[in-house]
């Protein structure tokens, strides 16, 4: 007799009850401190609540005690591990709405800075779903090479991870010659690592037994909640701001967008094509970053005589952007003071997460873990 | 810089003008988005007409508290993902009985950014499924983006030293934790 039917005689017989468990708030792979109620029986999970708020400092109440360029600072601190994107999309949507127009190479070292930043994100990203799945290995291996792009960001700002690089009216300093030869080097090299990458964990026959047609997202429930980036895009989305409502240089660009598909052998939308979406990112990254390096032109990095920003009473503007996690959104009222009247944060992975008991029912419990790794969330944003 | 799509809503805004009339009270131009003002009895009612039209992607709801005028805006921004378009709806509220109803029916979304909306800013969203705090915890008093929020002195023992502004005379700790 097999292990499969034997098992299948052993739960006739086995009478289980409903059980509430509480996973985290403190829990390695909650990746922060989410705290998610299950309701599971046996091994199959009923529900799952995700429980947020531990995190919140309630950073948009800060920014309305704060001049506009003040709130910099405070933007880095949401999504810790991709801070660049955070800057850029609040000054994105203050030079909105005061109408500031930057200049040139400012727009350049900013796709920069946040491609590289995406970057360092999306190995974070990829090392700690191979730990979530039980590989140790490629942890090591992404860090080894985000500590490469963490160094050149250090180079330009001189902080690792909170950067408030990128100001109101443009970036806060030019790139140095050491600098752009020390980016053409990564540039050369890193496409060979995400080979290794792809041998090392994506291709990976026990990984992708792991992740394979777990916790599948279909497109309409995604767009439904909101999921947005790689998440959505897992699910065979094509949708991405840089490509639909293009800012910044994304028009003058060309790269693809990636998208789930089925070529693992699974259905579009579990586990395995939302991270491998993101390693396809990596590739669109590098074509992208090799494209500004080319293109780069050279001028002011910072708007002249910026004064005071202080825009018109009941001025208002949404801006998005694509951060790694998805879109990121500043909505930016004014009142006609040196101060906003109100600042929302729309964070990608406060939709994302929400998604979370749509896919979890019916899966097993320890696909859990590998589900919630594959949305790649962040609690500091979630919480902001 | 302005979205290149800020002016998609057009269109739609002029159609939703002639479906309610004087319920529409304004359609105006920011620079990102086409806003489109409307009465709060109509409020699901605007949405569900968008959401019909193809504007799948509820992409956030958010209140401003103007506590001079003693109203709230209730603003969503909704995006069609298939058509590129987007657009802004907003309403004005009285801000000491500021509810709207609820447009958790129509997308999943709404469930999570209203709860965020009635924890921070107070809104009360009428027909909504699970209308508790998510951020705070649930027996926080007040909500943090309300002009004239202030913030506790304690919670549960811990000292809130942002409010303590004499710092001589402050209360003492309660006995009970």
């Amino acid at each position: 007799m097999n292990i499969a039917s034997s098992a299948a005689r052993i739960e006739q017989d086995v009478k289980t009850d409903e059980l509430v468990i509480n996973m985290g708030p403190q829990h390695p792979s909650t990746h922060g401190v989410l705290r998610v109620i299950l309701k599971v029986d046996g091994e199959i999970c009923l529900d799952a609540q995700p429980d947020i708020g531990y995190l919140h400092r309630c950073a948009e109440k800060i920014a309305e005690n704060l001049i506009y360029g003040m709130f910099v600072p405070y933007t880095d601190r949401m999504d810790y591990v991709s801070g660049m994107g955070c800057n850029l999309g609040y000054c994105m949507a203050v030079e909105t709405v005061a109408g500031i127009q930057i200049p040139p190479r400012a727009e350049y070292l900013r796709v920069i800075v946040t491609e590289l930043n995406r970057i360092a994100s999306h190995l974070l990203a990829f090392g700690t779903y191979g730990l979530d799945t039980g590989a140790i290995t490629p942890f090591l291996y992404g860090f080894r090479e985000r500590e490469l792009v963490l160094d050149l960001l250090e180079m330009l700002c001189g902080a690792r991870l909170t950067y408030s690089y990128i100001r109101i009216g443009g970036v806060d300093g030019d790139v140095t010659p050491d600098f752009m030869s020390k980016l053409k080097e990564f540039i050369d090299l890193f496409p060979k690592k995400i080979r290794e990458y792809n041998k090392l964990l994506t291709f990976n026959h026990i990984f992708m037994k792991r992740t394979t047609g777990v916790g599948v997202l279909p497109p309409d429930v995604a767009i439904a909640y909101g999921v947005t980036g790689p998440s959505l895009r897992g699910s065979g989305v094509k949708r991405d701001v840089r490509r639909d409502d293009p800012y910044s240089i994304y028009d003058k660009l060309e790269f693809d967008v990636p998208v789930g598909t089925t070529q693992h052998g699974g259905p579009i939308g579990d586990c395995w094509n939302r991270y491998h979406v993101r390693m396809r990112e990596l590739e669109e990254c590098v074509k992208i970053l090799q494209q500004c390096v080319q293109m780069m032109p050279p001028g002011p990095i910072m708007v002249e005589k910026l004064g005071r920003v202080k825009p018109a009473a009941k001025a208002e503007a949404y801006t998005r952007m694509e951060n790694a996690r998805g879109e990121l959104a500043f909505y930016v009222v004014s009142d006609g003071t040196m101060t906003p009247a109100r600042v929302k944060v729309r964070a990608p992975s406060f939709s994302n997460i929400s998604v979370l008991p749509e896919i979890v029912r019916g899966q097993m419990i320890a696909d859990v873990v590998a589900i919630i790794g594959s949305l790649d969330i962040v609690l500091g944003e979630i919480d902001r | 810089m302005p979205s290149t799509l800020a002016a998609t809503g057009q269109s739609i805004a002029g159609r939703a003008k002639s479906q309610f009339g004087e319920k529409i009270l304004a359609v105006e131009q920011s620079p990102s988005d086409v806003v489109l003002k409307v009465d709060p009895t109509v409020w699901r009612a605007v949405h569900q007409f968008l959401k019909d039209d193809g504007f799948d992607l509820l992409h956030s709801v958010s209140a401003v508290d103007w506590i001079k005028d003693g109203r709230c805006w209730v603003v969503t921004h909704l995006f069609d993902t298939k058509h590129l378009m987007r657009i802004s709806v907003k309403t004005e509220v009285p801000r000491d009985a500021a509810r709207v109803d609820s447009l958790a029916p129509l997308w999943s979304a709404a469930n999570w950014h209203e709860r965020e909306c009635f924890d921070l800013s107070g809104v009360t969203f009428d027909g909504h499924p699970d209308l508790r705090r998510i951020l705070c915890p649930d027996d926080w008093v007040g909500h943090a983006l309300r002009k004239d929020y202030k913030a506790p002195d304690h919670y549960h023992g811990i000292v809130n030293n942002v409010n303590l502004i004499d710092l001589d005379n402050r209360q003492p700790l309660p006995d009970t934790v």
